[in-house]
């Protein structure tokens, strides 16, 4: 009957209810929105960042040289000769040198070469297959693999730059000899094979086209891997003396940049930040306004409802009864409230994960709950609580016969 | 069934009332006139347990009703009264039906469906059973309201101008219904009015 009550009294007033359910949905969608968005980025960038201490490659924007090295969505900022490393790879601070080389893809995945140890870093396990051993082999991540629907031995030709609709390099056929397990990391939306099979198409490329003419004497003299370009190598310290020394070296002493990782995602996270921020308080103040909009709602119901409450009242009803049953629709708004936020803010990242996968092969996972999410529970039902316990406790001042007596 | 003796009420403000001793037993009626101003809805408010005498005594259904604290005069009155409103106040969300009910949820008895049924047959509302309170007329309203003051099988009822609204013909009504359904289940009626239509039904009469 307690929940009968509550719940007819919240149909008799479908519009307010609406409103207070509305606003509260909309407040809660958008915080669970963005603190899901913002976590999963959070936690991608992070675990793909481990590791690397330093990214080298030409001069440029040292965050697009992070985000095309590490992450694999912006442009590159151009080529490094192959034997600017030499004096890096021998250097006693360096642990390790990743060297890449991009600049094809395959229906909008990117082909990047490398050596064995980055596949090896990532922690990459093989669903089928082993590694590229020969040149034009290639190694698919696991997004890759299912978005082309690629199997073992099929080969396809790749095309130049980093849309779909570039030139296609169609005399060499890439060959799939592994497919990834999905580790959500950066390889899952990659295509791997040795530097060599880039040096390779590109060589004949240029041959082809017939370039400028000092190109081609740069790459007349077969052979040597020094002769060559990369895009760029991720580099990893042996001590945190490197970190303090080499990058400074680089950026004085060569043509190329060194640019620090964990410096330019908190300079990225810091940018994001503002616009999360100001998105964070609006939410928050949409889940006020319903705060207040439960408010009034009740307190106008209490001064309409004075006679029932009154009237109940000299039923034999108590007063803490009737409190309850205000405190209820209260919190049944802001928890309905609640539940249909966390639900939309589902939909919209399934949307924002359709659309973010469609443009950057970067895809969101469903989550379950978040710790965050928790949280915004306990705030909406504060927020639930505070509004309706002002009207509520009006329950304890009504008297009775006054009411009644209508005086 | 209920007893005064010389009952006193102040309120804040310095005004007293004091009132006659009134009887009245089980199935009997009594009817309280008065003009406005002589505290007649005070006496109703005493007697109803809404307001609690400065002096006097209060005897109903043998329990002395002074000894009776805040709570237990609540529960108190949920089982021995039913209180007939001059304005036909309801829960307005909730249907006839649900609003009969209500007075069995409040006073902590079972819901009592056919009981329900059973008074809006004989007090001749059973087709308004689902519809909604606001939707009734005046007479119908009334209706419901001893109907709902019934719930409980009270041993006294009362009823506050239970007709001050109504025209002849529905004030004709509203009174047979309140003395017959108080005669079934052995109840006092105390009509506290000024309307002179029931004057003349009713010879059991103190004027305040």
């Amino acid at each position: 009957m307690l929940i009968k009550i509550v719940w007819k009294n919240i149909w008799a007033k479908k519009l307010n209810s609406f409103l207070c359910i509305l606003l509260m949905m909309f407040g809660i969608s958008i915080i669970s929105l963005l603190i899901n968005i913002g976590n999963q980025m959070q936690d991608k960038f992070s675990k793909n960042i481990s590791g690397i201490d330093m990214v080298v490659g030409a001069k440029g924007s040292p965050l697009q040289l992070i985000l095309s090295g590490v992450y694999q969505i912006d442009a590159p900022t151009g080529n490094i000769p192959m034997s600017e490393l030499q004096s890096l790879q021998t250097n006693p601070l360096v642990k390790q040198v990743l060297p890449l080389s991009m600049g094809d893809n395959y229906q909008g995945f990117r082909i990047v070469g490398t050596t064995y140890p980055y596949l090896k870093h990532f922690e990459a396990d093989y669903a089928v297959g082993v590694v590229f051993k020969n040149n034009m082999e290639v190694v698919l991540g696991a997004t890759v693999a299912r978005k082309l629907n690629l199997k073992l031995n099929e080969s396809f030709a790749s095309s130049h730059g980093f849309e779909k609709e570039g030139e296609a390099h169609g005399d060499k056929k890439y060959k799939v000899v592994g497919i990834l397990k999905s580790n959500n990391s950066v390889i899952d939306n990659l295509i791997l094979c040795d530097l060599k099979s880039i040096w390779e198409i590109h060589e004949h490329e240029e041959e082809h086209a017939n370039e400028t003419p000092e190109k081609h004497t740069e790459h007349a003299n077969e052979a040597t891997e020094e002769d060559f370009d990369i895009t760029c190598a991720l580099v990893k310290f042996r001590s945190p003396m490197g970190l303090m020394t080499i990058p400074r070296l680089i950026n004085q002493n060569t043509k190329m940049q060194a640019a620090l990782p964990a410096i330019e995602i908190n300079r990225l996270f810091e940018l994001m930040g503002i616009g999360i921020d100001a998105f964070k308080a609006l939410a928050l103040a949409i889940m006020l306004i319903s705060g207040i909009s439960v408010f009034v709602t009740l307190y106008n119901a209490l001064k309409e409802r004075k006679y029932e409450m009154a009237l109940m009242l000299s039923m034999g009803g108590k007063r803490t009864k009737l409190f309850f049953i205000l405190m209820f629709e209260g919190l049944f708004l802001s928890l309905s409230g609640y539940i249909l936020g966390v639900l939309l803010s589902r939909i919209g990242l399934w949307i924002a994960s359709r659309m973010l996968d469609q443009n950057f092969n970067f895809d969101l996972q469903q989550s379950m709950l978040q710790k965050e999410e928790i949280y915004l529970l306990i705030a909406a039902l504060l927020v639930g609580i505070f509004a309706a316990v002002i009207p509520s406790l009006g329950i304890y001042r009504i008297n009775i016969s006054k009411t009644l007596a209508n005086d | 069934m209920l007893q005064t003796d010389s009952l006193k009420f102040s309120y804040p403000k310095g005004q007293t009332f004091g009132f006659p001793n009134i009887g009245c037993k089980a199935e009997e009626t009594l009817l309280i006139l008065g003009n406005s101003g002589t505290g007649k809805t005070t006496f109703l408010n005493l007697i109803a347990l809404l307001l609690r005498p400065s002096s006097g005594e209060l005897i109903i259904n043998n329990t002395q009703t002074a000894s009776l604290s805040e709570k237990q005069i609540t529960e108190f009155r949920a089982q021995n009264i039913g209180i007939v409103f001059q304005k036909p106040y309801f829960v307005n969300a909730l249907n006839v039906s649900e609003n009969l009910l209500l007075a069995n949820y409040l006073g902590n008895n079972a819901l009592d469906k056919g009981k329900a049924a059973e008074l809006a047959n004989s007090l001749g509302f059973e087709h308004l059973l689902s519809k909604k309170v606001q939707e009734l007329s005046g007479g119908e309203q009334q209706r419901v309201c001893i109907a709902r003051a019934l719930m409980n099988t009270p041993k006294v009822i009362l009823a506050d101008e239970p007709t001050s609204a109504l025209d002849d013909e529905n004030c004709e009504k509203v009174a047979d219904l309140l003395e017959k359904q108080s005669k079934i289940i052995g109840a006092a009626l105390i009509v506290v009015t000024h309307d002179h239509r029931l004057k003349s039904r009713f010879n059991n009469q103190i004027t305040l």
